[in-house]
């Protein structure tokens, strides 16, 4: 168990390392702070605004508010997103390099690189199902939270797979990576945060966009834990929780290799530390 | 013998590919990058079938020119790059089996300063590390003291690491190194940036401190002659890749066949005393500078000690005041650029 032991020691480091760098800039850590109490009320309120437009589309989740959807699709995103953006700060060259010279191994750094910003979004949930229930009518009585907490960590773990491809991809090009700007604006679009994926066929009756929305683990995820919002557990969601688990296993295995194999390169061309 | 660093027949080569030239920069460029892949690759051999062995508590110095391979040799014992051939033990630990036991047994100073968090302090930011190397949490305080009082650092403990100059930086690299009290030290120029009073003192802090009174090894590249004449116990001379001499300071400047060099000083010199000097028996060659308006300094290589007398007598013949007279062995600059000369040819 020492290895466990020292890998959460090491984590910490980076988290208590992460802490107090951010709140070093004091005016901009108070302002993070408000700044969630606001986007939770603007998320709310876009969610009432469109609540008429969204009705049809909100009675496969028990008729939810506009309110707690878009609520909910935000606060998924906060974690998604960042799990596949934060692997691309281990890429930092400078960092990275000075990081490998220690005995800490590289999923104990990304995993603390990320720790951090996983506290931020979690405090960033509280906040939204706390405005979320006070003010735009968030049911919280009928939440399944093993389904919330179970579906949100598999979706996390797909998310690290591209992640990490674009991390390694970003290793050795040393550019930012345009696929994961790509996957993360398509997401947007497409993956059913605002407005549920149903709403793609009003602009393409062919269908395509909603097929190629389901290719994506963050269009499951959403799905997922509004339905587990009303209530649903994991056997009602059975058939989406196993496509979601093959996503990930995917992912997750080919971002993996992919990161491996472009450390390798860098470490044999020399290039780990250029920018 | 026990020798914390071995290192056999050590290779690292890098391919790049090759600058277009010239002419076709510009659009041709942009086209051709866009249209075809680059296809001038070349290898280049960093680091070539090198092997050494170092000593518990020697300072070995690795001395050689810019692109020699000298960190290129650090990076791969250090483990950040990975070899083509050959490998190192380092306390016993293979770079390419056990890359992670080598890093924890390993301090490493880098030529480029690299992974700080400017607005932690200095003692936060050793924290950070000291727990990156699973030092036990009641052991760190005391240690994080220890090393900054061992570079001179502690009374800027608790600034912000962005506000030291960059000598300072260049301590808390030292700091950094020393943190798990690594048995070796690679130190890839870690007087750079220095001045002169901190360059000498973290000199003495590492030949007394750390390698006579706690036996650690240290592999110390640099480019300063006199700092590895000063303090190397032993010297591997590098050139494109290779070792092209090793041993102690005298030894090496033993290899180089150049004689002795007289420098003298003289007043109302005047051209014919120069060429009287390089008519003489004995002077392989002759340089001058001129110190001040009235004075110049003759730099004067001869193949014996004696061949002096004779260049006193052909000063005072050709009407010229000599002020001083020396006869120097060749320092290890001297040795240095001469091995490399003969190295490229």
């Amino acid at each position: 168990m020492s290895w466990l032991s020292n890998s959460l020691y090491s984590i910490y480091a980076f988290f208590r390392r992460d802490a107090v760098n951010v709140s070093s800039y004091k005016l901009n850590f108070i302002f993070s702070i408000v700044n969630m109490f606001l986007w939770a009320l603007t998320m709310g309120t876009l969610g009432q605004v469109t609540q008429s437009a969204q009705a049809p589309y909100m009675q496969r989740y028990g008729n939810m508010s506009a309110a707690t959807f878009m609520l909910i699709g935000m606060m998924c995103n906060l974690f998604l997103e960042q799990s596949q953006g934060a692997p691309q700060w281990i890429a930092n060259p400078g960092a990275m390099e000075r990081i490998l010279l220690t005995p800490c191994s590289i999923p104990t750094f990304i995993l603390g690189t990320m720790s951090w910003q996983y506290f931020w979004s979690s405090l960033n949930i509280i906040v939204f199902i706390f405005i979320g229930s006070l003010i735009f009518g968030m049911n919280l009585s009928a939440i399944d939270w093993p389904t919330f907490i179970i579906v949100l960590l598999v979706g996390i773990l797909a998310m690290w797979g591209l992640g990490i491809t674009a991390a390694g991809i970003q290793l050795v090009t040393k550019q930012w990576n345009p696929i994961t700007w790509f996957l993360a604006a398509f997401s947007w679009f497409a993956s059913g945060i605002f407005y549920s994926p149903e709403a793609l066929l009003t602009i393409d009756t062919s269908g395509a966009l909603y097929a190629i929305a389901w290719c994506l683990p963050q269009t499951y995820v959403y799905h997922m834990v509004r339905l587990a919002f009303i209530g649903k557990t994991l056997l009602d969601l059975v058939q989406p929780l196993i496509n979601l688990l093959i996503l990930a296993a995917v992912f997750f295995g080919l971002g993996w290799f992919t990161f491996k194999l472009c450390l390798r390169r860098c470490q044999l061309e020399g290039s780990l530390g250029w920018v | 013998m026990n020798y914390p660093v071995e290192v056999e027949s050590l290779t690292k080569r890098f391919t790049v590919k090759k600058p277009l030239p010239e002419e076709e920069l510009g659009i041709l460029k942009f086209l051709r990058r866009l249209l075809q892949k680059p296809k001038t690759k070349e290898t280049i051999l960093a680091v070539d079938s090198v092997s050494f062995k170092i000593e518990e508590g020697e300072l070995f110095g690795l001395l050689g020119p810019n692109g020699a391979g000298k960190t290129t040799l650090i990076k791969t014992l250090g483990t950040l790059l990975w070899p083509n051939a050959g490998t190192a033990l380092i306390n016993g630990y293979d770079i390419r089996r056990e890359p992670r036991k080598v890093r924890a047994f390993t301090g490493t100073v880098l030529d480029i300063q690299m992974g700080w968090y400017g607005r932690l302090s200095c003692r936060q930011n050793l924290l950070f590390y000291a727990q990156l190397y699973n030092m036990p949490p009641s052991k760190i305080k005391e240690r994080i003291g220890y090393v900054l009082k061992l570079v001179g650092l502690m009374e800027k403990a608790d600034e912000w690491q962005q506000k030291l100059s960059s000598g300072m930086k260049r301590k808390l690299d030292l700091a950094r190194a020393l943190l798990p009290d690594p048995p070796v030290l690679l130190l890839d120029e870690p007087t750079l940036g220095l001045d002169v009073e901190s360059s000498r003192e973290l000199r003495r802090v590492i030949k007394h401190e750390l390698c006579r009174n706690q036996r650690k090894t240290v592999l110390w590249t640099t480019h300063n002659m006199d700092e590895a004449e000063q303090i190397c116990d032993r010297v591997a001379v590098m050139h494109k890749g290779k070792i092209i001499a090793l041993g102690k300071t005298d030894y090496i400047k033993s290899l180089v066949k150049s004689g002795e060099v007289v420098t003298c000083e003289v007043k109302m010199m005047n051209p014919q005393i120069l060429a009287s000097i390089e008519k003489l028996d004995g002077v392989i060659s002759v340089a001058s500078s001129q110190l001040n308006p009235e004075a110049y300094q003759l730099k004067i290589q001869v193949k014996e000690r004696e061949v002096a007398s004779k260049i006193s007598e052909a000063i005072l013949k050709g009407g010229g005041l000599l002020y001083t007279l020396r006869v120097e062995e060749p320092s290890l600059e001297d040795t240095l650029i001469k091995l490399t000369s003969e190295g490229s040819k």
